[in-house]
């Protein structure tokens, strides 16, 4: 369109149509504009200082699932140490199996293995399962996170 | 664009919509975009409701848990909050003053008595949208408003219905946000369109005579809009939707005050005990569909001395 195919001035009456609908338009924008940042759930938080009681109960071949913060986790004592891991496997994401007669961590998804202390062995992964730090009160209480 | 209007329509609907509203308007009709504006905060809530029901739990252990997470860890959580809260409150005030000017005018005479009738049976769904829905965050004031209104059913022999059992626990959350997120919103629709379709149908008091077109009325709409999301925004943002602490908390108060609307019957309570109280819950609805069918002289008066008589107890209440 040229330039000069638009009237000089435009009366009052189209001035206010197009103000009260512009304004309206930019509201309606503005409203809409947080939605989708408010989509996006935010990331779990990973609680601290989950108890999971006596650590002496973790004699070798213990082992225990728990959750945390919104992930499978796993406490277990493979014969050589307490450990505690993210079960989320490090390929796509589910949720490993501990095999405890094979002392090793079995993925149902794709058949990603791991040692007792995440370490892939065979099968696709990204790298090792997430070791979960822990600590041992001086009563004896296996404290798990942060 | 020509594809699309062959096919549905939609822009030959959208100029019949347009010449409905540039029909001229009776004198003195400034306020009646209230209406209109009722409408504008009724979507603004099913919108904000609807975002606020992805994060929010109905479970009874979950539930408020689920509401501070909404204002505390969502992005922009509080915002959508804010504005479902602060929606609500612009809502029931638009529509209480909407209610008073077609009361004061007349408005409600013949033939527009089914208009007023939906437009209470309106008035009633958001008082009930307003109470169901400060139950859903669980904290104490949610579960003490649950146990008044338990009281004041069981003068009816219904309190099982509100609480859904013999005491004010799980299922009475599970039918609050039933009633809330599915009864109201249906009944919203239902008679918001019922209450339009009277409205085009009847058009305004004294608006009978006229012809025409004039752009009036949308452009006071387009104002009015554009002062209603002003308004909102502006509270939402410098005031966010707080939210008290659960129940059983230590420093949970024992005693709370309902929401600003249901203080007048709050105040009055205060005198009233046993089966009287029901007179309180009853008399103003009783009044309200009665309207349309009393002497005008009759109207104006009873309805006067109970508004006056709500404004004064809702200030006591207020100031209690």
């Amino acid at each position: 369109m040229r330039a000069d195919s638009e009237p000089a001035s435009i009366s009052r009456r189209a001035f206010l149509d197009r103000y009260l609908f512009t304004s309206l338009a930019a509201a309606a924008v503005t409203a809409l504009a947080p939605v989708p940042f408010y989509l996006r759930p935010p990331p779990a938080v990973r609680p601290s200082r989950i108890p999971l009681g006596k650590a002496s109960r973790f004699v070798p071949g213990k082992f225990e699932t728990f959750d945390y913060g919104g992930r499978g986790a796993i406490a277990l004592h493979d014969g050589a140490a307490l450990r505690v891991i993210d079960r989320h496997c490090t390929h796509q994401g589910c949720d490993v199996a501990w095999t405890p007669a094979k002392n090793r961590f079995e993925c149902p998804c794709h058949g990603a293995v791991f040692a007792p202390d995440g370490t892939p062995i065979r099968g696709p992964n990204d790298g090792p399962l997430a070791a979960i730090p822990f600590r041992i009160t001086p009563e004896g209480d296996l404290e798990v996170g942060e | 664009m020509s594809w699309i209007e062959e096919r549905t329509g939609v822009g030959e609907a959208l100029r019949s919509l347009k010449a409905r509203l540039s029909r001229p308007l009776p004198q003195g009709s400034a306020g009646a975009v209230l209406g209109s504006v009722a409408i504008f905060f009724i979507v603004v809530q099913v919108l904000s409701g609807a975002l606020l029901a992805i994060y929010y739990v109905p479970s009874w252990n979950e539930a408020h848990a689920s509401v501070v997470r909404i204002a505390k860890d969502v992005t922009f959580g509080w915002l959508v909050r804010s504005v479902h809260v602060w929606s609500a409150h612009l809502l029931v005030a638009t529509v209480l003053l909407h209610l008073v000017r077609v009361f004061a005018r007349g408005a409600y005479a013949k033939p527009r008595e089914a208009t007023w009738l939906v437009g209470v049976a309106l008035f009633g769904v958001l008082m009930g949208a307003a109470f169901t829905g400060q139950m859903l965050p669980m904290d104490n004031e949610a579960v003490n408003g649950a146990e008044v209104a338990a009281a004041y059913a069981r003068e009816m022999g219904m309190a099982d219905v509100v609480r859904g059992g013999p005491n004010v626990g799980a299922p009475t959350l599970t039918r609050m946000f039933a009633a809330h997120v599915i009864f109201v919103p249906l009944g919203l629709i239902a008679l918001v369109a019922a209450h339009l379709a009277l409205v085009g149908r009847h058009r305004l008091k004294g608006a009978e005579p006229l012809e025409g077109t004039s752009p009036v009325f949308l452009h006071r709409l387009g104002l009015s809009l554009i002062g209603a999301v002003g308004l909102l925004a502006t509270l939402a943002i410098v005031f966010p939707a707080g939210i008290g602490p659960p129940p059983n908390a230590p420093d949970a108060p024992a005693a709370t005050k309902p929401l600003w609307m249901f203080l007048p019957v709050y105040q009055a309570a205060k005198k009233i005990s046993g089966p009287a109280t029901l007179l309180l819950l009853l008399v103003p609805p009783a009044f309200l569909l009665a309207v349309p069918f009393l002497p005008r002289r009759l109207a104006v008066v009873t309805g006067a001395l109970l508004l006056a008589g709500a404004v004064a107890l809702g200030i006591l209440g207020a100031a209690s």
